[in-house]
């Protein structure tokens, strides 16, 4: 099976984990896609003490298992660095799926939909706690924003230190800035 | 839809009335439990060992078969999971049978998140710049 390869090194890439995080319906998935040189990927880990969406329920009281999905996606920068962005799932009450996510991530974009702001306490809370460098983007769903950077800042009472900037999940470039803001972000941190 | 009302689901009884999956599941792993995220973490990669080196391939089952031709190149476990489109607990106790029969190598990921090599996030930066 692999015995050409044989003689060729193995170059595992170093790799460097982000996490996209935000409430229920922020544009998590849309921004690891738009990223991403490939579709997001998808793997997930099924739930046997589980709970599940109202909707699904009705119709099937029997049913007592879930199954969580996590999107990722891919980008090689080279052939030996690798960036993986893993979007959390949406229920903030799976958070031992959270423990495995953010063990060993570069850090986190928490995307926030300004008319929702509330939504994504629990995450900023969860990257607080676990001492993960975050940034909070502002998702850019009905082109003008309700409200500014700033007012964002004050609403979720951010820690000064916390970049919020504002963004479009669809847009690839959009993403990329993010995500360049948030390693411009952990630097500064490290430094 | 909410996230919230969720109800409180009987802890213990997992199995799922349309249970395809899970009992496809549970007949891959014979009802093992999984080797856990800190034997094989989302990120730790996978290589496949050349036949040549000796190892039997004969209880091996066609989703091992998959993982080991993927795998040819450094595959990393999200990515076999995917690849796969089994459950992450499944493919740790695949992965686990396969390092137990060495026929894989297995590689954890470096640590970078604690303190990330500044030439590493420069090159992230550069490398996103450049692909944008
Ligand atoms: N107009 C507009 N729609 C967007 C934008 N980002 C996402 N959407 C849409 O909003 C919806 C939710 O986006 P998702 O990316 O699925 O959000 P999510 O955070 O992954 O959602 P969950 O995983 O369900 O919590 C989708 O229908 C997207 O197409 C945006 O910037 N502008
Ligand atoms: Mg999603």
């Amino acid at each position: 099976m692999a015995s050409e390869q044989q003689a060729r090194p193995v170059v595992v890439p170093t790799t460097v984990k982000i996490l996209i995080a935000g409430g229920f319906g922020a544009g998590k998935t849309t921004m690891v896609g738009s990223v991403s040189e490939i579709m997001p990927l998808h793997t997930e880990e099924v739930l046997t003490s589980a709970s599940m969406d109202s909707d699904d329920v009705s119709g099937v009281e029997g049913k007592t298992s879930t199954t969580i999905a996590m999107d990722f996606g891919r980008i090689y920068l080279r052939d030996d660095l690798v960036l993986y962005l893993f979007g959390t799932p949406g229920q903030d009450r799976f958070w031992f799926l959270w423990d495995e996510l953010a063990l060993g991530a570069l850090g986190a974009v928490v995307l926030a939909d300004s008319r929702r702001l509330a939504d994504c306490f629990p995450s900023i809370d969860y990257f607080e706690q676990r001492g993960t460098p975050f940034l909070v983007a502002v998702n850019k769903f009905h082109g003008e924003e309700p409200f500014g950077v700033n007012a964002v800042r004050t609403a979720l009472n951010l820690d000064p230190g916390v970049p919020v900037i504002s963004c479009d999940a669809r847009d690839s470039m959009s993403g990329r800035e993010v995500l360049i803001s948030l390693i411009e972000h952990v630097r500064s941190r490290v430094n | 839809m909410s996230t919230e009302d969720r109800g409180e689901a009987n802890a213990h009884n997992w199995m799922d009335q349309d249970a395809g999956p899970l009992v496809r599941s549970f007949a891959l792993t014979g009802g093992r439990a999984s080797p856990g995220s800190e034997s094989f973490e989302l990120l730790t990669y996978v290589v496949t060992v050349p036949w040549s080196s000796g190892y039997s391939g004969l209880h091996l089952q066609p989703e091992h078969l998959s993982i080991l031709e993927h795998a040819e190149r450094p595959a990393s476990v999200a990515e076999i999971a995917s690849h796969l489109s089994r459950p992450l607990g499944v493919v740790r106790v695949l992965l686990n049978d396969l390092q137990e029969m060495g026929a894989i190598t297995k590689y954890s990921p470096t640590p970078t998140a604690n303190r990330p090599d500044d030439r590493i996030l420069q090159a992230v930066i550069d490398g996103l710049r450049a692909a944008g």
